[in-house]
């Protein structure tokens, strides 16, 4: 019986010795390595890498060793990235604070108050300091630097990445410059002001055209010059093709180079009809047309006339049939003929005779529009054009005006 | 014997002890790895994706590989690690910017798929940019950002405010002292108003669309609920100054008092009677442009009772656009405002003058119509000269004035 014990307590020690020696094992194979924050609960399970003070004061003081060191503690490339980021941003915002506008500096009931509290004093400072800091970004995390940012410019969005990131800083700096030259006030720029920004146009140019090529700068052209910014507008009752925006932007271009005046800030001012003299403006129409073809031709002729996009946009938001804003038109044209063929006669003084006629004109022009559009539509179209407003001499007053309007709100 | 049995009994109750741990640190080592296999295919994919730094395209370090559970679950908002980390001594800021950085990398590709591809915008349409968010999009990337900042929260705190966003609610907010609770409340309620905007306003806002007056309505309806919204989140005196600051009544106010050039106790009584105004034609969208002329003129009389004679006058013609431009020039050129006045004046004098010259006169007439009308001219020109000096004429003809810029073509245009 005491040999059995004995030798029974020998195999218990033995498994004593194995199962020790195996939960050591078990330990140094775990996934996870030990650090200090293991001891602790909560996170008692969690091990988490450790961030000695010595690294820390590196990346706080951009050290380049400092994003390695990150990386060798264990963390993923988007922390790598932030961490760097945050600290260089913790060590320039002094000094960016201090070239941004103070918010209290321009009271609220001044008219600058708007504008002031986000544009610094110094933009070309601000801009300085700016590339001092991108500088040092690239130099810690790479030329992509931003990778993680999801923002986008719209002006430059139609380029490969590193091409509108360059494109992006050139309209930066032209940006900083011409804050720089104009007058805070937005309002009036004096001769000199003129000149600086005449140039500085002149330059940013030549910057474009060495930066893209002939086709990106088209490109940018098409979608940030105020040429497009101009036929947008103008050409939404249209509702162009890509292809014919690019022939009509291509005439009109050329015709505003040649007939359009320099603005304030050296590029030709754009208007909504097309500059020049009536030959200039038929040669303009007749070219447009040959580009078009009659029946596109007629229906730009329309997108041009402001009264047409009201129709155009009321036929959207009332889902009527698109050719009710063309008939709209149509019936605008032929009142505006009638309005133009007036003749008084002889007898009962001109006023008095026009003032009847224009009533005649508006009680048609009401019937006709709120059959084509509905009340609805022909109260919005009353709102918002100056067509009505036109049909309404001061000498018929607002009372007949008034009553007319009640007589069409009752229509069927 | 008894010794050998007590002895016995505690080596057996010590390998009991062994096995029952060994087997739990079995279970955990099995339940890591297999949450490690998985994360790790994750992390994988957005190494594959990310292309950035030195070590850009290369594969992830071993100690990347061995934390990359670790982020993972703080992506998924396990408090555990904050804990951890902080119990680690790591600094609060460096905690932050990981949580962060974490929390965004775990709703980037969400926040991307609503985002729009400018790239392919139709340029050549109206509003091309704006017209990629519609109403619908608009909601879900607000709840897609509220839902990111709670979890922010949850792991940092319900306090946390990032860095700068002290100095960030006082540059937009005028310096008020509107705490960052109250910033975020009117945070949202902006959000969600400009959403139910666009909802009435349709597709890329107000550019190109045509309102209904029930859109007018609607819209006006909207804009006292904003305020009544706005009233919850601050204190009646604190509301009164942030709207002084930043609601389109004062906005606007500031615009045309450009040349009037207000005190603090003008402005504020000017923009209690255009508040009003505007409220009872319907706020800024609301209303018909009769409602808003007659609310106007109604305003402009209480304006009249409480200025002087002079300041009225002031405040009439600083309504102005061609006053404001020759206001601007004199204070650009530190001249009297008294000679913006008196330029402004010379106009009423020109058109009467010129009225007085027929337009068509007889052809014997001709020469001398067209001499006065010279005369004229060059009368008013050199006043204006006088007023605003050459340089300051030059600008203002180019810059604003029509009826200056009509004397003359202005040097800079072309044939």
């Amino acid at each position: 019986m005491k040999i059995f014990l004995i030798l029974l307590l020998g195999a218990s020690f033995a498994a004593n010795v194995v199962l020790f020696k195996n939960r050591d094992a078990s330990r140094s194979s775990s996934s996870l390595p030990p650090t200090p924050a293991s001891a602790h609960d909560p996170a008692a399970s969690l091990t988490v890498p450790t961030l000695s003070a010595d690294i820390w004061a590196l990346v706080q003081s951009g050290d380049p060793s400092s994003p390695e060191k990150l990386r060798a503690l264990g963390l993923d490339e988007a922390s790598v990235n932030a961490l760097i980021r945050s600290q260089v941003d913790a060590r320039y915002r002094d000094r960016e604070k201090a070239l941004q506008a103070d918010p209290a500096s321009v009271p609220y009931w001044d008219y600058r108050y708007a504008f002031s509290r986000y544009r610094s004093p110094d933009p070309l400072k601000a801009l300085d300091l700016r590339r001092e800091k991108t500088a040092e970004l690239k130099a810690l995390l790479g030329d992509d630097y931003r990778k993680n940012d999801d923002y986008v410019d719209f002006r430059t969005a139609f380029l490969p990445p590193g091409k509108a990131e360059e494109l992006r800083l050139l309209i930066e700096d032209y940006d900083a410059l011409t804050q720089s030259a104009a007058s805070i006030d937005g309002g009036i720029l004096l001769p000199e002001d003129r000149e600086k920004l005449a140039y500085l146009e002149k330059q940013k140019r030549e910057d474009l055209a060495a930066l893209l090529t002939p086709d990106e700068l088209l490109a940018y052209d098409m979608r940030n010059s105020n040429t497009t910014q101009s036929l947008r507008y103008q050409l939404a009752g249209l509702d162009p093709t890509e292809e014919e925006f690019t022939k009509i932007y291509a005439v009109r271009k050329a015709h505003d180079e040649k007939y359009a005046p320099q603005n304030a800030t050296g590029t030709n001012s754009i208007f909504i009809t097309p500059p020049g003299s009536a030959s200039a403006r038929k040669e303009f129409e007749d070219q447009i047309k040959a580009a078009l073809g009659d029946d596109r031709y007629a229906a730009y002729q329309r997108s041009t006339d402001p009264d047409y996009r009201i129709f155009a946009s009321l036929a959207r938001r009332l889902d009527l049939p698109p050719e009710r804003a063309a008939e709209a038109y149509d019936l605008k044209a032929a009142l505006q003929q009638k309005i133009n063929d007036f003749k008084p006669q002889p007898g009962t003084p001109p006023n008095e005779q026009r003032a009847a006629y224009l009533a005649t004109i508006t009680r048609e022009a009401e019937a006709g529009f709120t059959q084509l559009l509905g009340s609805k539509g022909f109260e919005a179209f009353k709102e918002n054009s100056s067509f009505f407003r036109r049909l309404t001499p001061a000498a018929v007053g607002a009372t007949s005006n008034s009553t007319t309007t009640t007589q069409i709100i009752t229509l069927p | 014997m008894k010794p050998l049995l007590l002895l016995l009994a505690l080596s057996l109750a010590t390998n009991s002890a062994l096995l029952i741990k060994r087997s739990r640190s079995s279970l955990a080592t099995h339940t890591t790895a297999s949450t490690s296999s998985s994360t790790a295919t994750a992390v994988e994919k957005t190494s594959a994706s990310s292309a950035s730094n030195p070590s850009a395209g290369t594969a992830l370090t071993s100690e990347q590989k061995r934390y990359a559970p670790l982020w993972e679950k703080l992506r998924a908002g396990d408090s555990s690690v904050v804990a951890g980390l902080r119990a680690a001594g790591w600094p609060e800021d460096a905690i932050r910017t990981l949580v962060i950085t974490q929390v965004t990398e775990q709703f980037r590709a969400r926040a991307r798929a609503l985002r729009p591809d400018l790239a392919k915008a139709e340029y050549w349409k109206q509003n091309p940019y704006g017209n990629l968010w519609t109403p619908e999009s608009m909601k879900a990337f607000r709840d897609l950002g509220r839902e990111q900042k709670a979890l922010v929260k949850s792991l940092l705190g319900t306090d946390y405010v990032p860095p700068d966003y002290a100095d960030n609610i006082a540059r937009r907010y005028g310096g008020l002292p509107i705490t960052p609770d109250q910033a975020e409340a009117i945070q949202m309620v902006e959000e969600d108003y400009r959403i139910l905007s666009a909802e009435i306003r349709g597709p890329g806002g107000m550019i190109g669309n045509t309102l209904l007056s029930e859109d007018r309505e609607k819209l006006a309806f909207l804009e006292k609920e904003k305020t009544a919204d706005l009233a919850k989140i601050l204190p009646p005196e604190l509301l009164l100054d942030f709207e002084l600051r930043n609601s389109p009544v004062a906005s606007s106010l500031r615009n045309q008092l450009t040349a009037f050039s207000p005190t603090e106790e003008e402005f504020r009584q000017l923009f209690a009677i255009q508040k009003t105004a505007d409220e009872a034609a319907g706020y800024t969208m609301g209303g018909s442009q009769a409602a808003r002329l007659k609310s106007q003129s109604e305003a402009d009389a209480q304006i009249k009772q409480i200025l002087s004679p002079e300041r009225y006058a002031d405040y009439t013609r600083s309504k102005n656009y061609e006053y404001r431009q020759l206001y601007q020039l004199a204070t650009r050129l530190q001249l009297p405002k008294e000679n913006a006045a008196a330029a402004y004046d010379l106009k009423a004098d020109y058109d009467k003058r010129l009225r007085e010259i027929p337009r068509k006169p007889d052809p014997e007439n001709k020469k001398a119509a067209a001499e006065a009308r010279a005369a004229l001219v060059a009368e008013t020109e050199e006043q204006l000269i006088g007023l605003l000096g050459q340089r300051g004429y030059d600008a203002i003809k180019s810059s604003g004035a029509t009826w200056i810029s009509r004397l003359s073509p202005p040097a800079s245009a072309k044939p």
